[in-house]
């Protein structure tokens, strides 16, 4: 337990370490970094049990940190991915980039203890601000546009969370972050949408798989961990058991590793199949078991952590040889052994190998899924890890370091990224070996063991015949130069003639309506040359000279009289 | 693929059948319809993975997959 | 004892004042100033004193002689007449201050007559105040008219001619008003405010009655400067010398608008006017007018006195507007505005004063700045004066345009809201461009001054002497807290001043 005084809202921790960034001397910027995300996760593993930090808002109060086990969870794994994406980038020298960073990183801790919805929805609006420098950062033409879609998507989606918040305060009357019940109306559904939206569910993961591959080498590990995670905590926190999240889990995780095969990108593979596994976590949250929201955070945990590897293991390939697309790549081994054998890590991980992280967390979902009867789920999702496993374990390794026609120049190897790698790897392992590490801090108890027989031999068969099948289909398992078209489409194909509907007529009505003003003026700058022209035409275009046009005596005089004249017959007429 | 790498895969197949078919009788997962089928899972993992690529690929060629440059030149 | 007399210490003071020092200054120089000095000061306070007594106490009648009305003649003071009359005097003595340097510069050898002649315009104009009989009234206009027009004929250039016009013009006005008094006199028997007042309900369908008030309404209109019958105004506040604009425009025109006031509400009673015969519909439109063109013209305007001169019209249309409309809240905006406009002007034509003091003239078209940088304090008075005259929260301005917009909303007429709105355009055109030579470097000034060498030697700050200074800063600071100080003003003060039946 920390004292009180202490007790900061974990957000701020890493907002206020953010913003100190620009004043801090160069060198000692990237350890700051370090710092900041260590001393985070030191003050939320100790946060008691409760709500704090109350205050009063309009008619509310708003409740800035909320601590129970399973924000606690999810904060810690930010955290810590935060300080292991800080030593990933340690050479980064954009001070931007790495307040982007850690505000990103922020915000998501500040959604996983937002006790109330407005204080979420400010959180909410920010990752999608910081993060979407991330993807600018890269500064290449297609990151400027991807991020710019990204921003306008991510506003789009808060602005439909707001709204769906802003019902929910109306009818409920209160602003505190509850379970929702399926009640299916109007508020719920828009939230459901504007959070569904972060977590990339189809059909509004598009900006996932349009932005990612387009971010800066160590900026994807961030995005890779933060958005979508957040996200699927609060879907955990508020929609629990909403059967419709169990079929678009399901889809989504085959959806992902669909698009991954037709994938020509490496991280653009890896992004697709982030959609994947969230699906996992979709899908487990609309199966609302205790043992699936379990198995949930468990993978979300995993997942981070995993994730992370793999795109720092694409950022090492990207920044080494500038490229990639696997159709650009390959033999690379040679050069990169170590590169390669902890991206394999990853991938086993990802693919659920006995060992290592993924074997102990993605199936508690699957195994929530039969416990509750839902067979088809099982093997959908089952399904999914095949393809998982073909992907990242087998496709992108092998066009990516081996298969060494094309010879790929590559520079020499970052240390700090390689150790980055290294903290990712171990953990992975770690919690594999010793599962019982990460199931004590579960929200809820968990009775489960997942080394037994039976597991072992499915995901030994399993991956074993994937194989079989990946080495017999392998002349046609490369990628192909060609894009894969994907529902932003949508947006993107109408964006042109939206543009010419929209902002061309009001455009040219703002220019017609310039020009006028100015006619206006000019009459005005007329006038006032010379008034008296207005009563003496004679007198047009001369400028004024008070001695020369002064008012005569008689006119003057003449002009009392009549006021006096019309004076009195407006009296006399008012008293006749 | 060394050989030796297709013989260790090929004995780690060996001992999972083995296993499946002695140890595996009364666990959690049984109670599917595919409990009862044997080697369910070597079949599941090859016939998955081909299906999988052969759909994308299949629903790639025929929509989804357009030249680089779709989105520039329009 | 003698505070007992303090209504008419206010007037008398300024009369011996003025029949003091007049022989000893001719006699010796130097003592006329201090004596001019000394009689405003007891003005002064025998004011503050008579403002505190009614805020205090209420009304009070003095009977002037010990006379009984409404035969004697008698000085009323209640809270508007001491609000006013304190506007008045405060001006005077504030700018008497102003005087003494400025009257050096530009009159030397005529500044006992010159003291001499502004005590007794002040006197005049403060009588006009504080009597509540209307003959009376007429002599304080005419001791005020004289003295104004000759306030005006020792000015330079075409002095002379605007004197002389506006003796014309002035006397015509003033005859008018006479010749309405006379009527009315005849019809009700009697000179006293207060006795007319009461007797004037019983003849509502008396036609001289009416033109009674036609008549008095035209003389009062022009001494006021309400269009059509400003045009006396320009040449008269151009060519003045500085001191005499300096008295004439912040408190000559505002008193007569005083008067109308009073013979409108007080005399011949809200219901009257507004319905019976509606002048003070006439009043408003007219005034409305009035604010439009004087602003117009004081864009055409190439002299700075000239063009504080057409804006004094446009400022005085506030007034008549905030009259013609006859509610409460335009009542509370003209009086507010007698207020303001008083100091914003008195700040302004000093301004102009301290300009005419160092530059020796006040061309527009020579502004430059130089100007800002040997004078900063004028020139930041300047600016003052100017954003509250364009009516910039928190400045003076703003408020009493804010009541006049209140009042128009009340009695329903947006076109008046319009007029002050665009009027305040206007004012911002005029004044931004002196604010403009003054504050804001153009490109090739820049070079200019930065090649010459010995420009920072030549223009160090050369502001006016300190007794012309601080009567300017001390009005340019009342600008400003009064403007935050005007709900005080109006709650205290103007409120209670509201004539019954408005």
């Amino acid at each position: 337990m920390i004292p009180y005084e202490l007790m900061i809202p974990p957000a701020f921790v890493m907002i206020i370490g953010a913003l100190l960034l620009p004043v801090l001397p160069k060198f000692f910027r990237s350890i700051w970094f370090l710092i900041v995300s260590l001393l985070t996760l030191v003050i939320l593993w100790n946060l008691p049990v409760g709500s704090f930090h109350n205050i009063p808002f309009l008619r509310h109060n708003l409740v800035l940190t909320q601590s129970d086990a399973l924000s606690r969870v999810f904060g810690a794994i930010f955290a810590l991915i935060a300080f292991i994406g800080g030593i990933y980038s340690f050479h980064v020298k954009d001070v931007k980039h790495q307040i982007a960073a850690l505000l990103y990183g922020g915000s998501a801790l500040g959604i996983t203890f937002a006790g109330d919805l407005i204080t979420l929805f400010i959180y909410w609006e920010l990752m999608a601000i910081s993060s979407s420098y991330l993807i600018w950062a890269r500064k290449t033409k297609e990151s400027e546009k991807a991020g710019m879609r990204y921003l306008i998507v991510h506003l789009f989606g808060g602005s439909l969370l707001l709204a769906g918040i802003l019902l929910h305060i109306d009818q409920t009357n209160s602003i505190l972050i509850t379970q929702i019940p399926q009640n299916y109306s109007l508020a719920s559904w828009l939230i459901l949408i504007g959070v569904c939206l972060n977590a990339a569910v189809p059909p509004l993961h598009a900006w996932l798989s349009d932005a990612y591959p387009k971010a800066t080498v160590t900026g994807a590990v961030f995005l890779s961990a933060f958005t979508t995670k957040a996200a699927v905590y609060v879907l955990v926190r508020m929609f629990a058991g909403w059967e419709v999240l169990l079929w678009f889990g399901v889809a989504m995780a085959l959806y992902g590793v669909v698009f991954a095969v037709l994938a020509n990108d490496i991280r653009e593979i890896l992004a697709y199949h982030i959609i994947s596994q969230v699906g996992y976590m979709v899908a487990g949250v609309g199966i609302g078991t205790i043992m699936s929201l379990n198995g949930t955070t468990a993978h979300a945990f995993s997942h981070i952590l995993y994730k992370a590897l793999l795109f720092m293991g694409a950022g090492v390939v990207l920044q080494t040889t500038g490229k990639s697309k696997l159709t650009e790549l390959g033999g690379l081994y040679k050069n990169q052994q170590l590169t390669f054998w902890l991206y394999m890590i990853g991938a086993f991980s990802i693919s659920g190998f006995p060992l290592f992280n993924g074997f102990i967390s993605k199936s508690i979902i699957v195994g929530a899924a039969g416990e509750s009867q839902l067979d088809w789920a099982f093997l959908l999702l089952t399904l999914a890890s095949i393809g998982t496993f073909y992907c990242l374990g087998l496709k992108i390794p092998k066009f990516t370091w081996f298969d060494g026609e094309k010879n790929v120049k590559s520079t020499k190897l970052p240390l700090n990224m390689h150790i980055g790698m290294a903290f990712a790897a171990g953990l992975c392992f770690i919690f594999g070996v010793a599962p019982s590490l990460l199931y004590r801090y579960l929200p809820f108890p968990l009775q489960y063991e997942p080394y037994t027989a039976s597991h072992l031999v499915e995901t030994v068969q399993l991956l074993i015949f994937t194989f079989v099948g990946f080495w017999l289909l392998k002349r046609i398992a490369g990628g192909e130069q060609r894009i894969t078209l994907d529902t932003d489409w949508i947006y993107r194909r109408l964006a042109k003639p939206i543009w010419n509907i929209i902002v061309i007529p009001v455009d040219k009505f703002f220019s017609h309506t310039d020009v006028i003003m100015m006619g206006v003026v000019k009459l005005l700058v007329w006038t006032t040359k010379n008034p008296m022209q207005l009563f003496n035409p004679s007198l047009k275009n001369i400028s004024y000279n008070p001695d020369r046009q002064r008012t005569t005596t008689q006119v003057i005089i003449s002009l009392i009289l009549l006021c006096m004249v019309f004076l009195g017959i407006v009296g006399l007429w008012y008293l006749k | 693929m060394k050989r030796w790498h297709w013989i260790s895969l090929g004995i780690l197949t060996i001992i999972s059948i083995i296993v499946e078919l002695t140890m595996v009788s009364e666990t959690e997962h049984g109670t599917h319809w595919w409990s009862v089928i044997p080697l369910f899972y070597i079949l599941f993992g090859f016939v998955g993975c081909v299906v999988i690529v052969f759909f994308s690929k299949a629903i790639g060629k025929i929509f989804l997959q357009k030249k680089e440059d779709y989105y520039d030149t329009l | 004892m003698i505070w007992e007399h303090f209504p008419a210490l206010i007037p008398i003071s300024l009369l011996l004042g003025a029949l003091i020092s007049a022989p000893l200054g001719i006699w010796k120089r130097f003592v006329s100033y201090p004596i001019a000095l000394t009689a405003v000061g007891i003005s002064f306070t025998s004011a503050i004193v008579a403002l505190i007594y009614v805020l205090n106490e209420g009304s009070y009648s003095y009977h002037l002689g010990g006379w009984f009305p409404p035969i004697g003649i008698e000085y009323v003071i209640d809270p508007l007449s001491s609000f006013v009359v304190l506007i008045v005097v405060g001006v005077g003595f504030f700018v008497m201050i102003y005087s003494h340097r400025s009257l050096q510069d530009e009159l030397s050898m005529k500044e006992v007559q010159f003291h001499a002649v502004a005590l007794l315009y002040l006197a005049g104009l403060s009588g006009m105040v504080v009597t509540g009989d209307l003959f009376n009234l007429y002599v304080f206009l005419e001791i005020a008219s004289l003295s104004a027009y000759a306030l005006v004929a020792v000015g330079e250039k075409r002095a002379t001619f605007s004197a002389f016009r506006y003796l014309m013009l002035g006397t015509i006005g003033a005859s008018f008003y006479l010749l309405g008094l006379g009527y009315l006199y005849l019809v009700t028997g009697s000179l006293n405010m207060a006795d007319i007042a009461k007797i004037i309900p019983m003849l509502h369908e008396n036609t001289l009655v009416a033109v009674a008030l036609a008549l008095m309404v035209v003389g009062i209109g022009l001494k006021m400067a309400l269009f059509p019958l400003h045009l006396w105004l320009p040449d008269a506040y151009t060519y003045a010398p500085s001191v005499g604009s300096a008295y004439l425009a912040p408190i000559g025109t505002k008193v007569s608008a005083y008067v109308l006031i009073r013979i409108l509400f007080t005399v011949f009673q809200p219901h009257y006017v507004e319905e019976v015969f509606p002048i003070t519909t006439i009043i408003v439109w007219l005034s409305a007018t009035g604010i439009i063109v004087g602003s117009i013209m004081a864009i055409a305007q190439k002299e700075l006195k000239r063009m504080l001169a057409y804006s004094s019209v446009a400022q005085i249309g506030y007034i008549g507007l905030g009259i013609g409309l006859a509610n409460p809240l335009g009542f509370i905006g003209a009086v507010l505005h007698i207020l303001n406009h008083a100091m914003m002007k008195a700040a302004l034509f000093l301004v102009s004063g301290n300009l005419r003091y160092r530059f020796g003239s006040t061309d527009i078209s020579h502004f430059n700045q130089k100007m800002r940088i040997a004078m900063p304090w004028t020139s930041a008075v300047f600016a003052v004066a100017s954003l509250s005259m364009i009516g910039i929260p928190p400045t003076a301005g703003f408020f009493s345009k804010w009541y006049l917009v209140l009042g128009s909303i009340d009695s329903g007429n947006w076109f008046f809201v319009v007029v002050i709105a665009l009027s305040s355009l206007l004012n911002a055109v005029y004044f931004f461009r002196v604010l403009e030579k003054m504050y804001l470097v153009r490109q090739a000034e820049h070079v200019s001054l930065d090649a010459d060498k010995s420009f920072h030697k030549e223009f160090k700050v050369k502001e006016a002497p300190i007794s012309m200074l601080i009567p300017t800063l001390i009005f340019g600071a009342a600008v400003i807290v009064l403007g935050l100080l005007n709900a005080l003003i109006v709650n205290n003060i103007i409120k209670i001043a509201i004539p019954n039946g408005l």
